[in-house]
């Protein structure tokens, strides 16, 4: 069991730096929904500060919404996933192993850019370790719901619209959490509340997700 | 003595049955070709048989004798299913896509395995060259490499032969056959004339409804 979670992470990984150049779009894209905005708003230093929070987690949860329509497409689209699915082990381990490697491809980017971006915002410095753990918690969340979405939406053509439906409200604890974590840190307020809760949905989601993935990718394929 | 039994299956896609009351029932040693034209169900029978869509009628039961551990086997860890798409990612060599087919089909080989298996095929040359570089034909015979790394004793193949020349046919063939001779069963689809060498290939058409 664990030698099929291993061999697909490896897989993963390894198909995720022979196409980096789709990471790097990412990353880009990311980089430049922060750094636009502040652009298009007048706003002075203080505010730009209150509003960061709001602004990194809206521009993680776009740039998930972005990557994640590549979780399981290629897959479905060459006939590996159906091989998954007449796999003997459990098809919740391949999917955890799946969105373990997408989280480590696309997420921990997220994580390791932000220092630099909050810093261009003016979040002063002392906060930037909180805000790089409430992503570090929050962002493989992201990838296990988001995960449930694409699998469900896997047999439609276009689903990128359906899947920023079924998927956002669901991001909405991360979210709520995760700049309430960012914003207690840039006002010096123990942030220790909100790191928990993320971490909560963090374990809830680890639990839960692979299974529910393993069912949608089930019906997407009947 | 291992088995497949299918009892009065009725498959199709949605509530619409393509066949109705299929009987058919395969032993250690036999082979059976599905006979039928475009979108009669061969298809859907080979997948509903390997458990990825839900018959709308009847069962499907893999029987064999429990093991050591006194487990039935599951059908699933019996089968080797290769469908019409190759499974081939095409940012990685053949190689290392065997190499994953293998695992997520429970039954891993080295990479020496493979290699010599890919030699063996005439397809030396091309084992570490990426899949998106490769002709239809050549992904084709890459991903019925298979064939030749697994041990699992019941093939359901759909259409194996497409795009593969004569010569890439007549080793598919021979490996089918030496399949069925070591007492393996195997259910195919195929629209071209696969001559199996000393083996009694059996005929199944699919019941209209």
């Amino acid at each position: 069991m664990l030698g099929v979670f291993w061999a697909v992470l490896r897989r993963d990984l390894l198909l995720a730096f022979r196409q980096r150049g789709v990471l790097v779009h990412h990353l880009l894209f990311f980089v430049l929904v922060v750094a636009l905005f502040p652009l298009g708003t007048r706003a002075e230093g203080a505010i730009l500060v209150a509003v960061s929070p709001a602004l990194i987690w809206m521009a993680v949860l776009l740039a998930a919404l972005l990557s994640l329509q590549r979780l399981f497409r290629p897959d479905y689209e060459d006939g590996t996933l159906e091989q998954y699915l007449l796999s003997p082990e459990p098809l919740a381990v391949i999917a955890l192993a799946k969105v373990t490697a997408y989280w480590i491809a696309s997420g921990l980017i997220f994580v390791v850019a932000s220092p630099l971006l909050v810093l261009l915002l003016g979040v002063p410095a002392h906060a930037v370790g909180v805000i790089m753990l409430s992503l570090l918690l929050g962002t493989p969340t992201l990838g296990l719901v988001g995960g449930i979405g694409t699998a469900l939406t896997l047999s439609l053509p276009r689903a990128g619209l359906l899947l920023s439906l079924l998927i956002f409200p669901l991001y909405v604890p991360v979210l709520i959490f995760g700049a309430g974590a960012m914003q207690a840190a840039i006002i010096g307020l123990p942030a220790a509340g909100a790191l928990y809760l993320l971490g909560a949905l963090l374990a809830l989601g680890v639990t839960a997700a692979p299974w529910a993935i393993a069912a949608a990718l089930k019906i997407s394929l009947e | 003595m291992p088995r497949l039994e299918i009892d009065n299956l009725s498959c199709g896609r949605g509530e619409k049955a393509l066949f109705a009351r299929l009987d058919l029932t395969l032993c250690e040693g036999e082979v059976a070709r599905v006979l039928g034209e475009n979108g009669s169900g061969k298809t859907t029978l080979l997948r509903t048989v390997a458990g990825l869509y839900r018959p709308l009628e009847g069962t499907i039961r893999w029987q064999e004798p429990a093991g050591a551990d006194g487990e039935p086997a599951t059908l699933h860890e019996r089968l080797c299913f290769i469908s019409h798409d190759n499974a081939l990612n095409g940012a990685l060599t053949p190689v290392e896509n065997l190499d994953l087919l293998m695992r997520v089909a429970g039954r891993p080989a080295s990479e020496e395995q493979i290699r010599s298996i890919l030699a063996d095929l005439g397809l030396k040359r091309i084992a570490h060259r990426s899949c998106e570089r490769l002709s239809a034909g050549q992904r084709r015979r890459v991903s019925l490499a298979r064939l030749w790394l697994t041990d699992a004793p019941l093939w359901l193949l759909d259409e194996p032969a497409s795009a593969l020349d004569v010569d890439a046919r007549a080793v598919l063939c021979e490996r089918i056959a030496a399949h069925v001779r070591g007492g393996g069963l195997a259910l195919f689809t195929t629209h071209e004339r696969l001559d199996l060498p000393t083996v009694t290939l059996r005929e199944v058409t699919l019941p209209a409804c």
